[in-house]
């Protein structure tokens, strides 16, 4: 098994019949990106902090690659291939409801998604695991 | 856009995708139809001319599974990429696609 992430998507059933196209898993690099923007901007010798508005709004931004959500006049609200900002920005006009569904569908795939790999790990390490070979010393 | 009596695709935009990723972003692209001659016919053939616009993933160009994708208002046009080579300045590719399907 590669330890590289392949690029596939999930789709998501949300309420309401709506759905959430997400990445499967997120590369390192992702992972590393999307913790990046929920600091805030400091300066050399300032604490590290939290930006709290920003938390749970950039692990959606990370995992979400389109959805079927429509604005009041029935046009789908495109995040496919969008800038981040512009994703955040969708996001952020949401009914907070809304914002706490999506979030709670993308943590909870997430952690599927976790539980799947370690399984994975698992099943890999018992099927390679070999008895160790020893030199013979005579 | 008609050249003699068949339909020719053009576009611009789109990108060739290893999964969500992009592996090259398009430019200007055509997708030309070739059955060969009268005298020498040959299954129908799509091979794509594209530039390429911005930077090449090279790792993920040489992945299975490559489409060339093309968003549309809803949705998507896509292909499977069968053959791909990247020209040498990187600035543009040629691939032989698969038959084009509606993604939604």
């Amino acid at each position: 098994m590669s330890r590289f992430v392949i690029p596939e998507t999930i789709k998501l059933e949300i309420s309401q019949g709506d759905w959430l196209l997400v990445k499967r898993r997120l590369t390192a690099g992702e992972e590393r990106h999307a913790f990046a923007r929920i600091l805030k901007p400091t300066t050399i010798g300032e604490k590290l902090a939290l930006d709290l508005e920003r938390t749970g709004l950039q692990k959606i931004v990370a995992y979400l690659l389109d959805w079927s959500l429509e604005d009041h006049q029935g046009r789908i609200v495109a995040v496919r291939d969008q800038p981040a900002d512009v994703v955040e920005r969708a996001i952020l006009d949401l009914e907070p409801s809304s914002f706490q569904e999506i979030h709670a569908a993308i943590v909870a795939h997430e952690t599927a998604q976790a539980v799947a790999l370690e399984a994975e790990k698992k099943a890999r390490d018992g099927a390679t695991r070999s008895s160790p070979t020893y030199t013979s010393v005579a | 856009m008609l050249q003699g009596h068949r339909l020719i695709p053009t576009g611009r935009g789109g990108a060739i995708r290893w999964g969500y990723r992009i592996a090259a972003p398009l430019g200007a692209w055509t997708v030309t139809p070739d059955r060969g001659t009268p005298e020498a016919p040959q299954p129908l053939r799509r091979i794509l001319r594209a530039q390429v616009e911005g930077p090449v993933d090279t790792r993920a160009l040489q992945q299975p599974g490559l489409r060339m994708v093309v968003p549309r208002p809803r949705g998507a046009l896509t292909w499977a990429i069968l053959e791909l080579a990247l020209d040498p300045s990187g600035g543009a590719l040629t691939a032989l696609l698969g038959p084009c399907e509606r993604q939604d």
